[in-house]
């Protein structure tokens, strides 16, 4: 018997379109980890100091109050086994700005520029965040306090880990 | 031959079904293509479990800088306490001035500012943290965690010249 004319291609197969999907998919993966980039650009990548019992506390969310200053050490995980060499830093970080290290007059420049903005924008409590990689020795840490100093920030905090539920001894 | 009739159980009347209906082709079923989106999933998941780090979590220990007074308060009537650090080893020797015993925990040193403060009698007295140049970070964060443990009030830190 003849297939009917009217039917002859049967029903449609209802099948979803995926493309349109993956596309916007990856557009929102590349969106987040650009933007994941941007977001910790002010945490450079270091391992500060776990204290006993620490007592820090979770940094309010702002940033325009302050300004992380970031100091890498030249070995952070200790390769050479030369205690000397990663207590030596390596650079300031502010953001995506390097300095040299023990460059006061720079540091305490942009320093300066940085607390004109906040003032500028009603921010009274400006303070400086001083985060160093652990092994780094004090005396590169210094000029950091001194360019803030300069730059008349009185207040200073320090990065730490914070305290967890684990074991610190 | 080909029945025409339907039986239903329980049923006595006969159904008939038509030629037509005989004829009609099974219903499609509805399946996507998930196979390249499983695909791309597990390629991302995999990027993402092989690339992602996990960050300790981080806080803030606020304090004064050095250079200027340690604090607003008069300094002259309240006992200073200056907590020295030098180097042991890998370690570290912590000394606080007037006591002449060298500390190397952290537990002790806060013990010792304790007992300092209620010696003084008061939370106020300036604690002055004093590191010698080559002393690691770690040592001075933990002298500055143990002073803020002990709840002194202002606390600050010597330069090394």
């Amino acid at each position: 018997m003849a297939k009917s004319q009217v039917f002859k291609k049967g029903r449609g197969e209802a099948s979803f379109n995926m493309t349109p999907m993956i596309d916007v998919t990856f557009q929102l993966i590349i969106f987040f980890i650009i933007a994941g980039q941007i977001a910790s650009e002010s945490l450079a990548k270091l391992i500060p100091p776990k204290p006993y019992e620490s007592v820090s506390q979770e940094a309010d969310k702002q940033i325009p109050n302050r300004v992380i200053v970031n100091i890498l050490s030249r070995d952070p995980d200790r390769k050479s086994n030369d205690r000397g060499l990663s207590g030596q830093a390596s650079e300031y970080k502010i953001g995506s700005t390097s300095f040299d290290v023990g460059d006061t007059e720079e540091l305490a420049e942009v320093l300066g520029i940085r607390r004109d903005r906040a003032e500028a924008a009603g921010y009274e409590d400006f303070f400086v965040e001083i985060r160093a990689h652990h092994t780094v020795f004090y005396d590169q840490i210094e000029p950091v306090m001194l360019a803030a100093a300069k730059a008349k920030i009185p207040k200073m905090s320090i990065t730490a880990r914070m305290q967890t539920f684990e074991m610190d001894e | 031959m080909a029945r025409s009739t339907k039986t239903i159980p329980g049923d006595e009347t006969i159904h008939h079904i038509s030629p037509r209906k005989k004829r009609e082709a099974p219903k499609p079923k509805m399946q996507p293509p998930m196979t390249p989106m499983i695909d791309v999933t597990f390629q991302l998941l995999l990027f993402f479990l092989l690339t992602m780090t996990f960050r300790e979590a981080e806080g803030i220990i606020p304090g004064t800088l050095p250079g200027g007074p340690v604090s607003g308060v008069d300094v002259v009537d309240l006992e200073k306490i200056e907590i020295s650090l030098r180097p042991a080893g890998e370690g570290c020797l912590y000394e606080i001035k007037g006591l002449n015993v060298g500390i190397n925990s952290p537990a002790e040193l806060y013990a010792r500012l304790k007992a300092r403060q209620a010696a003084i009698g008061s939370a106020e007295a300036p604690v002055v943290i004093k590191p010698a140049p080559d002393i690691g970070w770690e040592f001075v964060v933990e002298a500055f965690n143990q002073a803020m443990r002990a709840e002194f009030k202002n606390i600050g830190f010597a330069t090394s010249s």
